[in-house]
């Protein structure tokens, strides 16, 4: 009886270990592709030409600057002109520790492009206005983003385009680089 | 051979209740740190300090060998990792734990140390399933664990403390109040 009590625990738990070996072989196609060999360019590199590389996996090499401190679901990369960052949401990643800030990293991932001209505006304030009327945002979350529409609406008026464009990279994967100081 | 159901049952809570012990503190404690995230960092403790260096002693292109000198003239035993400048008037140095902020025209800055939380950073990073892989079939067998706790810990008792003579009040005031706190607020 107690033979079989034992043999009954195990079995659960070997139950599980062959169904996360399947996740495993998976996890690792998964890594495969993060892992599938392409160039580390720099940040400036890849926002000096963002239409190129719109959707298109991209490793990027920068210098951690700011973890976001709340959720730990994005950083910012600077590049080696010192000016140019591009934020990296976590993704598949999960979190970025706080650690991370001030080290080099080299990250993978998908480079996202929207632009946001006055047709992205003009149904994000429809939308809101929807929402405002089926109450799904509170009168505080609606008044800030009406102030943020018209911050991009100002900002716009700026640009000889007319248009914004907001870029992040959506992570897959991230390894630090050594990177100490050299005197 | 007659199988005693209670004893099986009691023989289960025992020992799973023993197995699942290490699981239970970790995910208890850090159960509680992530509730309250809103008022405190559960990973991290976080200290700010002012400070003033010689402004004499800051440029506007700083070197390696200077950032050294900057960092000793404050006293401070972090490793440096990195620096740079995000605007004209302002120098970050990132040490290892932390970073130094400092505005180059008058000395004055602030001294961040970010350093983990001991344990706290450990458990909550599995509550998180950072590890993944194994780890998420672990935790749930732990969830499945807890579920069968549960069960058979309302049958543990016989006689006037037993689960229908006692134990039902329990397990309704138990469940009633949740099930008040969805009423109110869902």
């Amino acid at each position: 009886m107690k033979a079989l009590y034992f043999l009954s625990i195990s079995l659960i738990f070997f139950l599980g270990c062959s169904n996360s070996n399947q996740k495993n072989t998976e996890q690792t196609a998964s890594q495969e592709i993060a892992s599938t060999p392409i160039d580390v360019i720099d940040v400036a590199t890849v926002l000096a030409d963002p239409v190129a590389y719109d959707g298109k996996e991209v490793a990027l090499k920068g210098t951690v600057v700011h973890v976001c401190k709340h959720s730990g679901k994005r950083l910012h990369l600077l590049g080696s002109d010192q000016k140019t960052r591009l934020r990296i949401e976590a993704g598949e990643i999960g979190q970025f520790g706080r650690e991370l800030e001030g080290s080099e990293i080299v990250a993978k991932g998908i480079f996202r492009r929207e632009v946001i001209d006055e047709a992205y505006l003009a149904k994000w304030a429809t939308e809101l206005e929807n929402d405002g009327s089926e109450q799904h945002k509170t009168h505080e979350e609606q008044t800030q983003q009406q102030g943020q529409i018209q911050q991009y609406r100002e900002m716009m008026q700026e640009t000889e385009d007319g248009h914004l464009q907001n870029f992040w990279v959506d992570g897959i994967s991230f390894q630090t680089v050594d990177n100490e100081e050299e005197i | 051979m007659k199988i005693s159901w209670w004893k099986l049952n009691n023989i289960l809570h025992r020992d799973v209740g023993y197995f699942f012990f290490g699981m239970t503190i970790i995910y208890a404690v850090s159960g509680i740190a992530l509730n309250h995230i809103t008022d405190w960092d559960p990973n991290y403790i976080i200290e700010n300090r002012n400070v003033q260096v010689d402004k004499a002693s800051l440029t506007p292109s700083m070197n390696a060998r200077q950032i050294i000198d900057l960092i000793d003239q404050l006293n401070i035993s972090k490793k440096i990792k990195k620096h740079y400048y995000p605007n004209p008037s302002t120098l970050k140095v990132f040490l290892e734990g932390g970073a130094l902020t400092l505005n180059v025209r008058t000395g004055l800055g602030f001294l961040e140390t970010v350093d983990r939380r001991p344990f706290l950073y450990e458990v909550n990073y599995l509550h998180y399933n950072h590890t993944k892989f194994l780890w998420t079939w672990f935790s749930d067998l732990y969830a499945v664990g807890l579920v069968l706790l549960a069960i058979t810990g309302l049958f543990v008792l016989k006689g006037k403390n037993s689960f229908r003579k006692r134990g039902i009040w329990f397990v309704l005031a138990g469940t009633l109040i949740p099930l008040i706190f969805l009423l109110v607020y869902l």
